[in-house]
């Protein structure tokens, strides 16, 4: 079957998937208990203002009808108004999205430039001192509280050795570079703004690596998993046969087989540090969609909660779609079925 | 007599496992000449892969070669460091495996997996790189070989694989070629094919080949010499015609007479050795056949039989089938 | 004539019976063996056991009453009479910490439990009537893991109002599409060869093929699972009751501990650091103990 086809397919699916999470999210913002058209009135209201507000925003209407109001909002852009800032969601929501996808892009790239080579390390030295150290570390890093980590980080970092700021993405002082692709250490390179660079580093190591954690120390057990797996695979003999060093045969012949497994784990891994922003960007004061879904839960703005996870879940639908994709390309097997 | 291009002395391989130490090779010796194709025969789990992985240096943890000789080229191979074995794999002595679906690497296409040897070894690029590619898939009659080069191995036959395979091997003209069952993982009509396409390489290259099988109709039909190996051990060297013709000792009468041939009468049973395989962790003491040998004495359990010329270049090891013979 | 062949097929019975209890020994004994001989795994089985312990005396071991203000303790530094310090209105945290294992203990048992309840049954009916109904659920399924389950959990448990049912409640409908593809592939796998077997002698009850066949190769996996699942369950939780969803705020629930010192950990470390440090001493002892259940679990199955 033709790669392109397979792509448009692959992508096609993600449509029904869509629809089910709308489906999700509005049965979710269903649940809450009380009256949402109250909820937005406010306290003092009346009676005829509640009501006012009930039919306008179609709450009296049957479910199955404020399905299809909400649907239709969403395609508007409509993720209705967050009750801390008075603003619509989706504004919120676009001032807020770039720092944590930088954010959480920073940590995916720590997560495969220290989790694969582990991984590599640890079945290549396998039930030797590289491996053991590589094992220990995903176990204990596979059993910390994130956000107890980046408090102790925090601790350390920032109050016992002052190395490291504690939070925020960017010093007061500093300008933000010019807003190219909203990614601050992308812009300030772009733009040959190394003070600022170096300064948005400072800020995005220790979020960033307490972010990587989880997604690490995953990497880093898959990688290991498909390495040995693919170390006692015939074909590396033959290279071996074949006059092949063993670094070369590790590094050429096993790797590509190892790699495609461990790709399919990215995007999960990717969600999985999605889902942490929303505790460490709050520690980190980092001024990201996960902040504001933190202080969403306090104040109890429900409409921002669903807001983000609807946003959050198409973000990790897409990260999971160029996963599959690149899957699909790096694989001949499946190219050539 | 041609010389010696290989010569293996009293090599012995072990396995050091849970269970204890399997003693797979104890003292295997045996010579491959210039331009010769020698057989390696034996049944299943007899030592014959290890025989050429040891060879080729290729024995890994928690295998061992404890003790012997590889003369090949005036080196002693066991003698060699890795880094210096690696430049005789694949250059001078070259191995073909078993399964073309399983020892070619399915995410790198033939082209790169020829290319990477030629490059390895002979330090071409480019242009020269692909013309050398394509001239090692011509040697082994592949059809349509610039296609090939950007194929996958899923995109080929079985018997096309198995040739890419033999082109990896040819690719930089090396003086000796194992090749390690070549037809077993193959169905009947490649065979013919494959084996054909040896036997022809051979003399249009002038290499030796060290053929290694259970089947003997391969080896009759392939080899100028035979090499018979029972549990880890020689028990019987000599000219394929000399072999086939007057075979010495009981384990080389015993296969030839189980092999089933069209002239048998079909209603008589065919013949099989009484006994089973001994376990190599615990082998028979002194000669490894003798519990299950015809031609069994005292001495049998007590000193191992080396290999001797009981007649004009043909060996055996057995004391009472060198006895016979030099009776007679 | 009609009493003897009766007589020898009891013999039979029994003898079969016999030696299957007495093979059953055999693989226990292995299983204990292969358990025992992992340190790492005797490790999280030291510590689950000693929380478990800790969870059950706690009214009785702890020094203190976890709940008392004591405002002249306020936020003292781990001492002789206070091992981990006290936090900002002075309660003792060991004590709490003890307290809080209980609970969390319970959510991370009941999630766990409210999952797989979920989860296998519609794994069952996906595996096992295939076709259309698998395929929706399956496509269900992926809607439900198109979330983080971090990010599905909070967003149900905060919609539903909070408090400790409610999380439950959250992390099963997070959780079950996993258990649900485990059981469904299970399933398939075992219909391809039980199926066809039990279709043409037993003539259809497919209620007795589940039971027979596709049940006991199915709970396996699934105890494999939770019991590698528990930590994470554990986790989870505790991050939903730092972001302040679970728990109603006395109750010593680790998580919302850690969060509860947050405005003074620069200075008083301990209100929030012990808390968390008990949190990934108990997962790490889930985790030690599921990884030990799967390699005498797991490689058993296989044969």
């Amino acid at each position: 079957m033709k790669i392109h086809y397979l792509i448009i397919r692959r992508i096609l699916q993600t449509i029904p998937v869509l629809l089910g999470v709308t489906f999700l999210t509005f049965s979710v913002s269903h649940s809450v208990p009380g009256d949402p058209a109250r909820a937005m009135a406010g306290i003092y209201a009346t009676v005829e203002t509640v009501e006012a507000i009930r039919h306008r925003w179609g709450l009296d209407r049957p479910l199955p009808a404020q399905y299809v109001i909400y649907l239709r909002g969403l395609l508007h852009g409509d993720l209705g108004i967050s009750i801390q800032t008075r603003r619509p969601v989706l504004d919120d929501i676009k001032d807020r999205l770039p720092a944590t996808l930088e954010l959480t892009l920073f940590a995916a790239l720590l997560m495969c430039v220290i989790g694969i080579p582990f991984g590599i390390a640890s079945a290549n030295w396998r039930n030797r001192l590289p491996d053991h150290f590589a094992r220990l570390f995903v176990v204990f890093g596979g059993a910390v509280p994130t956000f107890w980590l980046a408090l102790i980080l925090q601790l350390i970092f920032f109050r016992w050795l002052d190395w490291l700021p504690a939070g925020t993405r960017i010093s007061r002082e500093m300008v933000e570079p010019a807003h190219i692709t909203s990614l601050y250490l992308l812009d300030s390179l772009l733009t040959g703004n190394m003070p600022a660079f170096l300064d948005t580093l400072e800020h995005i190591v220790l979020p960033g690596i307490t972010l990587a954690l989880t997604g690490t120390v995953g990497i880093a057990r898959m990688t290991r998993a498909s390495m040995l797996d693919a170390l006692q695979k015939d074909f590396i003999r033959a290279a071996r046969a074949n006059g092949l060093s063993r670094k070369a045969v590790i590094l050429k012949h096993a790797l590509k087989n190892a790699l495609i497994p461990t790709v399919t784990v990215l995007g999960l891994l990717f969600g999985a540090m999605l889902g942490g922003t929303f505790v460490i960007e709050w520690i980190f004061s980092w001024p990201g969609i996960g902040t504001y879904a933190a202080t969403s839960i306090t104040n109890l703005d429900y409409t921002a909660i669903m807001g983000v996870s609807l946003v959050v879940a198409l973000v990790y639908v897409t990260a999971n779609l160029l996963v599959d994709i690149s899957y699909m390309i790096l694989d001949p097997r499946i190219r050539y079925e | 007599m041609s010389e010696a291009l290989l010569s293996v002395r009293d090599l012995e391989t072990h396995f050091y496992t849970y269970q204890g130490v399997v003693q797979a090779l104890s003292g295997v010796s045996f010579d491959v000449r210039l331009g010769e194709a020698v057989g390696l025969v034996g049944e299943s789990g007899c030592g014959k892969s290890v025989t050429a992985l040891s060879i080729l240096g290729l024995i890994e943890p928690p295998g061992r070669i404890v003790k012997g000789e590889i003369r090949f080229e005036g080196q002693d191979l066991l003698r060699l460091t890795d880094r210096k074995m690696q430049d005789i794999r694949g250059r001078s002595i070259s191995m073909v495996f078993q399964d073309p679906s399983t020892y070619l690497n399915p995410v790198y296409t033939i082209g790169n997996q020829l290319s990477e040897i030629i490059h390895l070894h002979q330090k071409q690029s480019g242009a020269e790189l692909r013309r050398r590619a394509l001239e090692a898939l011509a040697l082994v009659r592949m059809p349509d070989p610039a296609r090939v080069l950007s194929q996958y191995p899923l995109q080929l036959s079985g018997g096309m694989r198995q040739r890419c395979l033999i082109a990896m091997a040819l690719a930089c003209h090396p003086s000796l070629i194992i090749a390690d069952e070549p037809t077993t993982a193959v169905d009947v009509t490649i065979q013919a094919a494959i084996l054909k396409l040896l036997g022809d390489l051979r003399h249009e290259m002038n290499m030796s080949l060290l053929l290694i099988t259970h089947n003997l109709g391969i080896v009759a039909q392939l080899c100028d010499r035979v090499v018979v190996m029972y549990a880890g051990d020689i028990v019987e060297t000599a000219r394929t015609k000399d072999l086939f013709r007057a075979p010495i000792h009981p384990y080389t009468k015993a296969l030839l007479q189980a092999v089933p041939s069209v002239y048998h009468d079909p209603s008589t049973v065919l013949p099989s050795i009484p006994g089973m395989v001994p376990d190599l962790i615990n082998p028979p003491p002194a000669c490894r056949f003798h519990p299950r040998c015809s031609q069994a004495m005292e001495l049998c359990r007590t000193i191992k039989p080396d290999l001797r010329e009981v007649a004009p270049d043909h060996y055996v090891a057995g004391h009472g089938c060198a006895m016979r013979c030099a009776e007679s | 004539m009609s009493a003897q062949p009766d007589q020898s097929s009891c013999d039979v019975l029994r003898e079969r019976r016999r030696r299957e209890r007495q093979r059953w020994w055999r693989q226990f004994r292995y299983s204990w063996h292969v358990f025992t001989g992992n340190p790492l795994t005797v490790v999280g089985s030291i510590i689950v056991l000693a929380l478990v312990s800790v969870a059950i005396l706690a009214p009785l071991i702890s020094p203190h009453n976890p709940v008392r203000l004591n405002m002249a303790y306020s936020l003292a530094p781990p001492s002789a009479t206070h091992l981990l310090g006290t936090d900002e209105v002075g309660r003792d945290i060991l004590s709490r910490i003890m307290y809080g294992a209980g609970i969390s203990l319970r959510v991370g048992l009941m999630a766990v439990a409210c999952i797989a309840a979920l989860g296998v049954p519609i794994g069952l009916i996906a595996g096992f009537f295939g076709r259309w109904v698998d395929s929706l659920i399956m496509r269900i399924a992926d809607v439900f893991l198109a979330f983080p389950q971090l990010v599905l959990a909070l967003a149900i448990a905060t919609a539903l109002g909070g408090g400790m049912q409610n999380v439950i409640i959250a992390l099963a409908i997070a959780g079950w599409p996993w258990y649900a593809r485990l059981v469904r592939g299970l399933v398939l796998a075992v219909r391809r060869e039980a199926y066809v077997e039990a279709a043409r002698v037993s003539g259809g009850s497919w209620f007795k093929v589940i039971q027979r066949h596709i049940l006991p190769n199915t709970i396996g996996p699934v105890i494999v699972q939770a019991s590698q699942d528990m930590g994470f369950t554990i986790l989870l939780a505790a991050s939903l009751g730092f972001l302040g969803i679970g728990v109603k705020v006395p109750a010593p629930e680790w998580g919302v501990m850690v969060n509860g010192g947050r405005p003074f950990f620069m200075d008083q470390w301990w209100v929030s650091g012990f808390p968390g440090l008990a949190i990934m001493i108990t997962v790490l002892g889930f985790n030690l103990l599921g990884d030990g259940l799967r390699d005498i679990l797991d490689p058993r199955l296989r044969k």
